[in-house]
């Protein structure tokens, strides 16, 4: 029998049979062989030249880790590279956190002001003439979070799209119009012939919120106020390309808040990343022609675009990687036919389940068939999934898909075989608009069918509409009247303004009414609707002693309105109401106009924000609008009704000052 | 033969079990640790291990999505920050030094020095971040003209006082309580493990206290970013450390145990982390924002740290270090200087900084993992999950036959074997970057594989380092009467030139690739080719080069068995010597 080989291991863990025989008084000297010998409590050979020795070359080292360190966080604040033709390149900006306007056409250096210390404004920016810049390159602003408005000079041939990436606070790129080469639009750039847009600025939307008046506090105070959404994302969140446009650049719209955009049928690349994370992107069409003036760009444009369909448009060749990722909003995706290449994860992430339902594409449709789209390049993971128990599942691909146009009304059928508007785009600038116009027999209005509109000036009720509020029609700014059918049981027009049939509800006054300079409530009105006179020109208002509930927004940006009244029978006098019990969130927010205000003892609800704008500090200084707010109830019956915050008016100065209430007081 | 061969078998098992039930208590014949600890150890370590693991996420830096997405601090603040706090860190480094390697047992008259010392710290700390110093505000000074046009990255002169004042704060309060509690708990639990008893509760609170207090709502950067530096500072006060897997480290002065300590219940124990680790990201993908959800902050890391904290607190005490050492009333006293030349006669060591130092070659690069794994195949939820475990999971077979290996290489063999993989699979990667860096499918995949590799390669040389530190430290014991782990910083001091030095070159290279606050960028696919691949190049040199260290590497075996028994006699010695004189003594072991 052949006898098993043992194993030598030679490893770090082989056994070792040692002993030593270490003496009692050698236990703290005792040398290993191999081994350097134990230095315990003993003196040092040498010991004050090894500790200068060892001292001078820990503080060269220690100093040079300082150094170093230091050089890490150190920038100098404007970079440049002689590109050889006598041209620079602006390699890389640095700010030093104050400076929010930059002239790119010379190169710069920072010059200190040494008698001041503000560091906002202790530097000027010295332009050196002899160095012009030419050339921007990739990531020469990365992350900049000072930057507000960019010059581009006429020197400049090259911008790479990369440039400006994550420029959160860039509100403009402004281009010389002598650049041979690039251009903007209302501070976009593009190249000079505008087919190609390179970038729209991270904070662009700030510079159109200032350009048309909007308050900050608005949108930080009123995210749910829809009627303020709506005129918002007319003004802010939309955006029309250019016809001329061919190519949408490398991070054109990263990262945005836009609602809408319009693209032209001559688009051809959409190129990596040009649309991703716009978050709250609910629609993206295209066009195939445009009579808009050059430079127009907003929602003006929308209305001289002819042949407006849903999603990307006819004649597109290319979508690059990541190309609309993450645009978990939108609902349509149609890829049109012409398209020759999709990057990898194109459309990731574009669609979520939310409470099991899913939002965001739910499919994809594709004017292709399946052969024809299995012969395109495809990268991969170009499809959105969503989280389907264990594993995330692909969204179906519709092929063969048509075209969808812009329909002017989208009606939803119910169960009950009628429909329901859910959506109205008066694309034609039409001075009516009739719930009967299609004959289908409409029952409902949605919520908010009316995207932002200037024209229509009549709403016609048919007989049959059982359902609808008055914030339907916040958006008909140039509505002048409501026309009821007779037969209708549950709605009535007196004099254009809406009402529930037993006018016990006033629905909605409309936004352009004839007598813009007072109005009075009837009598029999006990609730006055959400968003009922949002917006209205009004100076006086009457209300009944009989009026209970102010809803919501009901009088919202009511800027000209100086006096509000209630009367009974003969009798008026300068006050809410007395009965009414419940005033709504924002119910009089920025009627500024106000100076006087009574709360009744009835009020058991007073809702968030409701006179908050009612006051403010003129230019000179002086405080003005509802200085004092006179509560009928002592302030200890006051505590036990319902306040929301905000409610008192705020003058938004420094001192965070609020109006003074006056707790039992007595009806001027 | 098969009946045999059964029987045997059987009889095997049924030999282990008696030998488990036998020395369940007391430990067997020449070994040291009884059975019933090897239960302790597979507790204690998972549950300290998995609550370390859970604190990874929460940090004063840049990569933690506290800061990145909530506090919005720019990546440059935490850069800046640390030069702030720098030069006066060297001090206190150098008074830590002295009172952690003499276990807090300093001379009265030192320790009284060091008590004034701290709690004027604790004073200047706190004017220096309450008080008020308006010439902070104006003034031509050019340091301060500096400072405040550093208000992009959230500093400001006034600032810069505040976070000074925190840091001199933080160091007067951490070395008080370092003197203190080393002192009354060391002789009680240990050196490794006393941290845990003064700090696991206070620990816990902070821990609750971030993720609920609102500083990131503050408007102003400026104040952001004091407050949260103060905030963090009070958060790092307190450690939560690996103590009990440290003290696992020296469970036995016999190799063979500490090695099968570390094998089985150590490794075993880091199960109980897997599982955490799967169902964390399933929960956080229920979350709206995912990782950067402020309820992860709020509810899921104080809950999965708190519970394993409480679990480690169960099995601490149970679980026991076993140095050779004399009693602490008669350890080797060490001063400033018996430290300083005393780490540097230790040629390991040496052998050691050098490679950290090639190592540093690859400081600054991003987590290869993260972009792979995040915003390459843009995983998340389960099939993440699934990843992560699989590629961590392919360390465990080697690992489990880590004795063998041990047995069969020297430490020379395992180390370079380790480094040339690890050049290899680095090179491997950057190559799919390269020639398939947009097909995400392949060039994922491919990583994938080679990081299964990797760490299938890695696990048994990381076993060999842990226990090759060890053996330093038993070797720093026979020089120097003491295992001098804090002076052994110093090498730190000697190499952060070079290491500052080479940290600054990835950076510099990130963020002109794009690398910025905004990770987006990962997803242009240019941008993540130079991010990934360049840093990897540099690694790459860094490895092959850390080869040449390890050939001087001699420290074998045999040196190790004499090196414990003179460790052993000094002990034996010591206590005997305490027992003749009557003294009452605490903390020695003779083993």
């Amino acid at each position: 029998m052949k006898e098993k080989k043992q194993k030598v291991f030679k490893g770090m863990t082989a056994p070792v049979d040692v002993h030593l025989d270490i003496p009692e008084d050698e236990i703290w000297t005792y040398k290993i062989d191999g081994l350097a010998e134990p230095h315990i409590n003993k003196p040092f050979t040498n010991f004050t030249l090894k500790k200068i020795i060892f001292t001078v070359l820990i503080l060269i080292a220690v100093g040079l880790s300082m150094y170093f360190s230091v050089r890490v966080v150190s920038r100098v604040p404007f970079e440049y590279n002689e590109i050889g033709d006598g041209t620079y390149e602006f390699t890389k900006f640095n700010n030093t956190g104050y400076i929010g306007h930059l002239d790119i056409d010379y190169a710069v250096e920072i010059v200190y002001d040494s008698e001041n210390t503000d560091p906002a404004t202790n530097f000027t920016l010295k332009k050196d003439e002899s160095k012009p810049i030419s050339k921007i390159p990739q990531f020469c602003f990365n992350c900049d979070e000072k930057v507000e408005t960019i010059y581009i000079g006429k020197s400049v041939k090259e911008i790479d799209g990369k440039a400006f990436f994550t420029c959160r606070t860039l509100k403009q790129i402004i281009v010389d119009e002598e650049n041979e080469y690039y251009s903007d639009i209302d501070g976009v750039l593009y190249n000079k012939d505008k087919t190609e847009i390179i970038c729209y600025p991270m904070n662009h939307p700030q510079y159109l919120r200032e350009k048309f008046g909007y308050n900050d506090t608005i949108w930080a105070d009123n995210e749910n106020n829809l009627e303020f959404r709506a005129r918002y994302e007319a003004d802010v969140l939309t955006y029309v390309l250019p016809k001329t446009v061919e190519t949408i650049g490398e991070l054109a719209f990263y990262d945005l808040p836009l609602a809408a955009l319009y693209m032209p049928e001559g688009l051809k690349r959409i190129e990596t990343m040009a649309i991703t994370k716009n978050w709250w992107m609910t629609d993206i069409y295209s066009y195939e022609k445009s009579e808009a003036e050059e430079g127009e760009t907003g929602f003006s444009a929308i209305s001289k675009l002819s042949g407006v369909y849903k999603s990307l448009p006819d004649g597109l060749e290319y979508i690059g990687s990541d190309a609309m990722s993450y645009n978990r909003v939108c609902q349509y995706l149609r890829i049109p036919s012409s398209v020759k290449y999709i990057g990898h994860h194109a459309f990731w992430d574009c669609v979520e389940k939310i409470d099991g339902n899913l939002s965001g594409y739910k499919v994809i449709n594709i004017s292709m068939t399946e052969e024809e789209f299995d012969a395109i390049e495809i990268g991969n993971n170009w499809l959105p999934q969503y989280d389907n128990g264990l594993l995330d599942k692909k969204v179906e691909l519709v092929f063969g898909a048509e075209k969808v146009y812009d329909e002017p009304v989208t009606y939803t059928e119910k169960e009950d075989g009628t429909f329901e508007i859910t959506a109205v785009t008066n694309r034609e600038n039409k001075k009516e608009f009739s719930t009967d116009a299609d004959g289908k027999v409409v029952t409902s209005i949605a919520r908010h069918p009316f995207k932002w509109d200037e024209s229509i000036e009549t709403v016609y009720i048919g007989k049959d509409v059982k359902e609808l509020r008055g914030e339907a029609f916040v958006n008909l700014r140039a509505l002048k009247e409501f026309v009821v059918d007779e037969k209708n049981e549950n709605f009535r027009s007196v004099d254009g303004v809406l009402y529930t049939k037993d006018m016990k509800t006033l629905l909605c006054c409309p936004k352009a009414y004839k007598n813009d300079k007072e109005f009075k409530v009837p009598e029999t009105v006990e609730v006055i609707s959400r968003s009922a006179f949002s917006d209205c020109k009004f100076e006086k208002i009457l209300l009944p002693e009989g009026l209970k509930r102010i809803e919501s927004m009901a009088f919202l940006k009511a800027e000209n309105l100086k006096e509000i009244n209630s009367y009974k029978g003969e009798t008026v006098y300068a006050s809410l109401p007395e009965g009414l019990e419940f005033i709504g969130l924002d119910a009089f927010n920025y009627a500024s106009g106000l100076t006087y205000l009574y709360i009744p003892s009835s009020v058991k609800e007073i809702g968030a924000y409701s006179f908050c704008y009612c006051a403010k500090i003129d230019e000179e200084g002086n405080k003005i609008g509802v200085t004092e707010v006179n509560v009928a109830l002592s302030a200890d019956a006051f505590k036990k009704i319902k306040a929301g915050d905000h409610w008192i008016p705020e003058f938004r100065n420094e001192k965070n000052e609020t109006a003074t209430v006056n707790y039992g007081a007595e009806r001027a | 033969m098969s009946e045999g061969n059964n029987s045997s078998k059987t009889g095997k098992v049924k030999s282990l079990l008696t030998e488990v039930k036998t020395h369940w208590k007391t430990p067997a014949e020449g070994k040291y640790v009884p059975y019933r600890e090897y239960k302790d150890i597979f507790l204690g370590v998972g549950s300290n291990y998995t609550g370390t693991k859970m604190l990874e996420g929460i940090g004063f830096w840049a990569a933690c999505y506290l800061f990145m997405y909530h506090y919005q601090l720019p990546y440059l603040t935490f850069s800046f920050i640390g030069i702030i706090n720098m030069p006066l860190n060297y001090i206190w480094t150098l008074i830590g030094w002295i009172i952690n390697d003499n276990l807090g047992f300093l001379p009265k008259k030192t320790e009284r020095k060091f008590y004034g010392l701290y709690f004027s710290l604790i004073v200047i700390g706190l004017v220096m971040i309450f008080g008020k110093f308006p010439f902070l505000y104006n003034s031509t000074n050019p340091l301060i003209v500096y400072l405040n046009n550093m208000e992009s990255i959230g500093i400001n002169a006034a600032s810069a006082m505040k976070i000074l004042g925190t840091h001199i704060l933080w160091n007067g309060w951490a070395g008080s309580r370092n003197i203190f509690y080393r002192k009354k708990l060391i002789p009680k639990y240990g050196r490794y493990k006393y941290s845990l008893y003064c700090d696991v509760i206070p620990k816990c609170i902070m821990v609750i206290l971030v993720g609920w207090l609102p500083l990131y709502e503050i408007p102003d950067m400026v104040t952001r970013v004091w407050t949260a530096n103060l905030l963090f500072a009070c958060y790092n006060i307190f450690g939560f450390g690996n103590n009990l897997e440290t003290v696992s480290k020296t469970i036995s002065p016999d190799m063979q145990e500490r090695l099968l300590v570390r094998t089985y219940p150590v490794k075993l124990s880091h199960f109980i982390h897997t599982i955490v680790s799967i169902i964390i990201p399933v929960i956080v993908d229920s979350l709206d924002k995912e990782w950067a959800d402020i309820n992860l902050f709020r509810y899921v890391y104080p809950i999965s740290f708190i519970v394993p904290a409480l679990i480690t607190m169960r099995y601490a005490g149970r679980i026991q270090e076993r140095i050779p050492q004399p009693p602490l009333e008669k350890k080797v006293q060490i001063n400033f200087w018996d430290g300083m030349f005393g780490v540097l006669r230790n040629k390991y060591l040496l052998i050691n900084t050098v490679v950290g130092l090639i190592d540093s070659l690859g400081n600054g690069m991003l987590a290869i993992t993260t972009i792979i794994y995040l915003y390459t195949f843009r995983l998340a939820g389960l099939p993440y999950t699934i990843i992560i475990n699989l590629i961590s999971f392919a360390g465990t077979p080697p690992d489990l036959c880590a004795p063998y290996f041990l047995k069969r290489f020297n430490y020379k063999q395992i180390m370079i074997f380790y480094q040339l993989t690890r050049a290899l699979g680095n090179a491997l990667m950057v190559l799919a970057f390269w020639f398939c860096g947009d097909n995400v499918h392949i060039c994922g995949i491919v990583c994938i594989i080679v990081m299964f590799f990797m760490e299938m390669t890695k696990t048994i040389p990381t076993t060999a380092g842990h226990d090759m530190n060890t053996r330093i430290g038993d070797y720093q014991m026979y020089l120097s009467g003491e295992r001098l782990e804090s002076f052994a910083g110093v090498f730190g001091w000697f190499t952060g030139p070079i290491t500052s030095f080479v940290g600054l070159i990835i950076p510099l290279l990130l963020l002109k690739y794009g690398f910025n606050s905004n990770w987006d960028v990962l997803y242009i696919d240019s941008a993540r080719f130079k991010i990934i691949a360049v840093p990897l190049i540099i690694d790459i040199i860094g490895f092959v080069l850390m080869t040449i260290p390890y050939f001087f590497w001699d420290y074998d075996n045999e040196k190790q068995t004499k090196v414990i028994q003179v460790l052993q006699r000094r002990a034996e010695v010591t206590q005997k010597k305490a027992q003749e004189e009557g003294e009452t003594v605490s903390g020695g072991y003779i083993g």
